[in-house]
């Protein structure tokens, strides 16, 4: 007769949870690093940011540029973002092309007049298969390069200005399709056109990154970035935001 | 809108439950202050308070799903206590003007269809919830930035509780004094760093006790300023409103003898 296990001695279960997601960073902790994930910022010169109480001051080399803002119009500056131009800021998500989704959250400087990068996840040379977020300089737009063919899915309607709170939530379907939606000021959220389906690679180029305000090392946008979530599968808007409040 | 969020699942639109009562949001959790009798004398000596408990927070709950059958309460149940069983939660509570957060583990759930119809078949049910939490104190979920560059004694804004900043002196090739005072002027602490270029800065961080420095971009630890309190004080110590008084915004102050500073703070609620 075989005697009974003693029931708890198989484990221990720990109370700290650790990152419900492929990728979570929200600049509101006034850390570059994502949960479980060390970020790296990248940028060399001193450039300027804003307090809370709207005194510019200096940040140095590879000093956070934290950047106060206010997105609800009474004058106070309660939310803080990181501030990227010439400089960008990536972790290491070395995930396989799968059906993923991701919502960056941040207010528009004048990243959709410019190159408009916004995200990447490719190797530091920007080599395909990737994702990547930049602009058609009116309207932004998703791209998804599987080596081989590239297809996008750009936004179309009303486009943010300097100032604006943007959501830009992105899918990547099982069958290489992508998707992009975008949220202005909390208003209702509208989607572009779905690409055409485009076989998933099956690795991202090189050692890939996923990298805020660069596609690879190069074009870099300008925007004040609050949030940046990755998921696995096609999630809602609401489900993405769950991980960034 | 007042409410709350858990894991940022919230509590009401999502998870279909809504506060009937909730215990602990703005208790003062047990803390116990040290004393000693003084020989020979009445009374005693008050020394620094020791230790104080985790928050802990009580709620009933009321959970009633859209659609008003057995089946739905139980898929709710199932969510709601997914949701609770997860670890380490991180709550959030909007009491209508200010949203604070705090981290706790749920202790206890107990779920009860409501009596008065078989519990197979209510569509309601009532749900208590107990919260231990890490601290004593809820805090702010967007950080503050307080920029100085002047020798000018800069307000600090605070909430009830005490807050532990990260203090980044920068700026300046010579030794840099950072003081933090009372409202009224008296120093409470003061802190001296020095770097070796304008371009390079340090980085103490009261959360945690440790001091680093950014020298081109290069953090590394800085044993050098490991003891770096020129005014000797207990590191590390937080911005405390009881330097000042929240009730008529009278806070204390924070100033650099050269060169700048950046304070990155979440004000603290009790």
């Amino acid at each position: 007769m075989t005697a009974p296990a003693i029931p708890g001695l198989a484990f221990r279960r720990q109370i700290t949870r650790r990152s419900t997601f492929p990728l979570i960073w929200q600049a509101r902790r006034a850390t570059v690093d994502a949960v479980d994930q060390t970020g790296t910022l990248v940028r060399t010169t001193t450039q300027s940011a804003i307090d809370s109480f709207g005194t510019t001051y200096s940040c140095y080399h590879s000093q956070p540029r934290w950047y106060a803002v206010d997105l609800d119009g009474d004058t106070v500056r309660e939310t803080v973002g990181l501030f990227l131009v010439t400089d960008y800021l990536k972790w290491a998500l070395r995930l396989k092309p799968v059906a993923m989704s991701g919502l960056i959250d941040f207010v528009e400087n004048s990243a959709l007049s410019g190159s408009g990068t916004i995200f990447s996840l490719t190797n530091d040379a920007a080599d395909s298969p990737a994702l990547w977020i930049t602009s058609t300089s009116t309207q932004y737009r998703l791209n998804h390069h599987n080596g081989t063919t590239q297809v996008t899915s750009t936004m179309s309607g009303t486009a943010p200005t300097t100032g604006d709170r943007v959501r830009l939530r992105w899918w990547l379907y099982a069958d290489g399709k992508i998707q992009l939606f975008q949220q202005i000021n909390s208003a209702a959220e509208t989607s572009a056109s779905a690409s055409s389906a485009n076989t998933l690679g099956a690795a991202w180029a090189g050692t890939p990154d996923f990298r805020l305000n660069a596609v690879g090392t190069g074009t870099t946008g300008s925007s004040v970035f609050l949030g940046a979530v990755v998921s696995l599968g096609n999630q809602t808007q609401a489900t993405l935001m769950e991980a960034l409040v | 809108m007042a409410g709350f969020t858990i894991n940022g699942i919230d509590c009401e639109s999502t998870l279909k439950l809504y506060l009937d009562e909730a215990v602990g949001l703005i208790d003062i959790p047990p803390r116990s202050i040290g004393s000693e009798a003084i020989r020979g004398r009445s009374g005693r000596w008050f020394g620094a308070q020791r230790d104080q408990a985790g928050r802990e927070l009580k709620w009933s709950m009321i959970l009633q799903p859209a659609t008003v059958t057995a089946a739905a309460r139980i898929t709710a149940e199932h969510l709601v206590r997914d949701a609770f069983g997860a670890g380490m939660l991180s709550i959030q509570f909007n009491d209508g003007s200010t949203t604070r957060r705090i981290d706790g583990v749920c202790t206890e759930l107990v779920i009860t269809p409501r009596r008065g119809s078989h519990p197979f078949l209510a569509p309601i049910s009532d749900v208590d919830i107990r919260i231990s939490c890490a601290s004593a104190f809820w805090e702010s979920v967007q950080p503050t930035i307080l920029a100085l560059t002047t020798t000018a004694r800069y307000p600090i804004e605070l909430g009830t509780g005490p807050s532990t900043p990260l203090i980044m002196p920068m700026g300046a090739t010579s030794a840099q004094t950072v003081t933090y005072r009372t409202a009224g002027g008296d120093v409470v602490w003061q802190i001296k760093t020095t770097n070796a270029a304008t371009t390079d800065y340090s980085i103490v961080d009261f959360r945690t006790g440790r001091v680093k420095k950014s020298a081109s971009g290069v953090v590394t630890d800085d044993e050098a300023n490991a003891f770096i309190y020129t005014v000797w004080s207990t590191f590390p110590q937080p911005f405390d409103p009881q330097d000042g008084d929240y009730r008529t915004s009278q806070w204390p102050t924070l100033e650099v003898d050269s060169g700048a500073v950046q304070a990155i703070y979440w004000k603290s609620w009790q």
